[in-house]
């Protein structure tokens, strides 16, 4: 790696490790860019550079964590996994990766309850998270579809549009969760998803037997 | 509907039980109506399910039937929801405390299940609980017995009221695993010198309330055990064995295994046995314990002495309603049970008529309102381990084996 590069990597890393507890022991809203430029010992210009806004920098933790999540799901799930485990499984590994950015999730949260403009350059790079996230959510589904695993209605799109939604939700119940570990984030995710997936298994009809069986 | 108490006793742990159907549209309604909460309570619902099952000729059909459909459809958590259960309760996930971990579970537990695991070359075997259970009791409990009381059931069958307090009480203990991790070591503890039996290690670090590790034993349940073609002379000297332990239990350690449901006893392939599952233990004071000793000693032909021991041990209260009935019924039980006490010859468990007279009775004792907060629990547990015996078809001693805690 060239000299360059690698002190423009470690510049980096300065913004955000500093940013990063600036935003902890500050708060996200209160912090500055100006607040992160002095405690990295960089100039204000220069450290636009690395990232025009303060959203971006948070949304640049929110992309690593992404990587994160993608890398070890793909690892650790088995591929044998049921549906319900598999996004069970993503959820809980994106709840996981997220924990330490907690106090700053609302910025893609609201972001995504209220996108901006969409020419405005966060929103962009959001919707790149956004679908990128997607995309691997995608890759399953079709997966399922193709073995028959979920009944083919053409609904693909709607689908993902649902289960993006679907876990929007369920981050916002985790964040206001007050029970002891969360549980009741846990059987929430648990029991939704047997519900909804049997249901999408039926075609949307939930037989008799499966009505008795559910919750 | 000819189904006799005999026939289920031999079902008791033996799977999915199947009912007939018996039109009765009200009671259905009712029985839908409570099962709605039920079918919410997943872990106590499947407690209720369990107790109320081996009482279950007492239950109308629709109840009974809409039982067994609930403990059929509990799920179970798959290896994320574990993870998760396990990394809430000791702080880091299976991997990392594990040097193997089976993502599939090897057995149900009530409120969970149970995996296979491994560590510093130890096979262990790990219990982990549904989450959200201990929390659901409380309100759930409370809903469900407001509504048994105003269901069209506790008109007619009042002893389901206290039998759901009772299961509320026992999920309360069953809920929270460091309790049996203690139950564990000190039945451990207590049956050290007792070679013959083995009492699964725990290890603390790896167990809390949701979570508990200990040694897995390797052997057969009493299923497998028929099937493996034993001699009877084994099956008599394991349940004699067993009868032994459990007046260990009840008139020595003054703790007793209050769940005997099969599953629980172990037999490992060096003809030893195994406990297993401690999730249910009852507590008995030393005083009950000696006047219940007495029981064993009284003559059978004397009503006034059995009388009075009755009322002494609060089993019998002269002024309560339907007393007659409840003292009959206790008569019939001491004569039922206690001559096999008394006389030196080995009794024949697997006279399945003698068994079915002696639960019916105790059936019949509580729908006459019989309550107490021990001895109820120790006549179930003792019925059920006689019809593990029935089961065996063992021959025992009784006598010799409780002279030694007399």
């Amino acid at each position: 790696m060239r000299a360059r590069e690698t002190s423009k990597e470690q510049t980096k890393q300065r913004i955000l490790d500093v940013a990063l507890a600036l935003f902890r022991d500050k708060g996200f809203r209160q912090a500055t860019m100006r607040d992160i430029a002095e405690a990295a010992g960089i100039a204000l210009g220069t450290t636009y550079n690395y990232f025009p806004t303060k959203d971006h920098i948070a949304l640049f933790f929110f992309e690593e964590a992404l990587s994160r999540v993608i890398a070890r799901h793909r690892r650790e799930t088995p591929p044998e996994a049921s549906l319900e485990e598999w996004i069970f499984s993503l959820i809980a590994l994106e709840l996981e990766e997220v924990e330490p950015f907690r106090g700053f999730l609302d910025v893609l949260v609201a972001q995504a309850a209220v996108p901006g403009s969409p020419l405005h350059p966060f929103s962009l790079d959001a919707e790149r998270l956004k679908s990128r996230y997607l995309d691997y959510v995608a890759g399953m589904l079709r997966g399922a579809l193709d073995r028959g695993e979920l009944p083919q209605a053409g609904y693909e799109a709607l689908m993902l549009q649902a289960f993006w939604a679907f876990h929007l939700g369920i981050l916002f119940f985790w964040l206001n969760d007050e029970s002891p570990h969360k549980e009741d984030t846990w059987i929430l995710l648990d029991k939704s998803l047997r519900f909804i997936l049997g249901a999408l298994r039926q075609g949307g009809q939930l037989a008799p037997e499966q009505r008795e069986q559910t919750g | 509907m000819g189904r006799t108490a005999l026939g289920e006793l031999r079902k008791i742990g033996a799977g999915p039980e199947r009912r007939q159907a018996v039109d009765d549209s009200t009671r259905d309604a009712n029985a839908r109506q409570v099962f709605e909460v039920l079918a919410e309570l997943k872990g106590p619902a499947l407690k209720l399910g369990q107790v109320l099952s081996q009482q279950r000729h007492e239950l109308p059909e629709a109840w009974a039937r809409r039982l067994a459909a609930l403990q059929r459809s509990a799920p179970p958590m798959h290896g994320a929801l574990v993870r998760v259960q396990i990394r809430n309760e000791l702080g880091r996930p299976p991997e990392d405390l594990f040097d193997a971990f089976e993502r599939e579970p090897f057995a149900a537990a009530s409120l969970g299940q149970v995996h296979r695991a491994r560590r510093g070359g130890e096979e262990l075997a790990v219990k982990v609980q549904y989450p959200g259970i201990e929390r659901a009791i409380g309100s759930d409990f409370s809903i469900l017995q407001a509504l048994l009381r105003t269901a069209e059931l506790a008109v007619h069958r009042p002893e389901l009221e206290p039998a759901l307090a009772e299961v509320r009480q026992h999920v309360e203990q069953e809920v929270d695993y460091v309790q049996e991790a203690d139950a564990l070591e000190l039945f451990g503890r207590h049956l050290e010198s007792e070679e013959d039996v083995r009492v699964p290690r725990v290890v603390r670090e790896l167990s809390g309330r949701r979570v508990l590790t200990m040694e897995r034993l390797e052997g057969f349940h009493v299923e497998e055990l028929l099937r493996a073609g034993v001699p009877q002379a084994e099956h008599d000297r394991l349940a004699t064995r067993l009868l032994d332990l459990f007046f260990r239990q009840t008139m020595v350690l003054g703790v007793f295994q209050a769940d005997s449901h099969p599953g629980n006893f172990l037999f490992l392939p060096d003809g030893r046995i195994g406990l297993l599952d401690l999730g249910c233990t009852k507590r008995l004071p030393p005083d009950l314990v000696r006047e219940h000793r007495r029981l064993f000693l009284l003559p059978l032909d004397d009503d006034a002495a059995l009388t009075e021991q009755f009322i002494r041990l609060r089993l019998f209260d002269p002024e309560e309603e339907r007393a007659r009935e409840r003292l009959s019924l206790l008569l019939r039980m001491q004569r039922l049970d206690v001559p096999m006490y008394q006389s030196d010859q080995a009794f024949d468990f697997a006279d399945g008529a003698w068994l079915r007279d002696l639960s019916l009775c105790l059936r019949d004792a509580l729908r006459a309102g019989l309550t107490h907060p021990e001895l109820v629990l120790y006549m179930r547990a003792k019925l059920g381990l006689y019809s593990l015996f029935h089961q065996l078809g063992a021959r025992v001693r009784c006598h010799r084996v409780l002279r030694a805690y007399l």
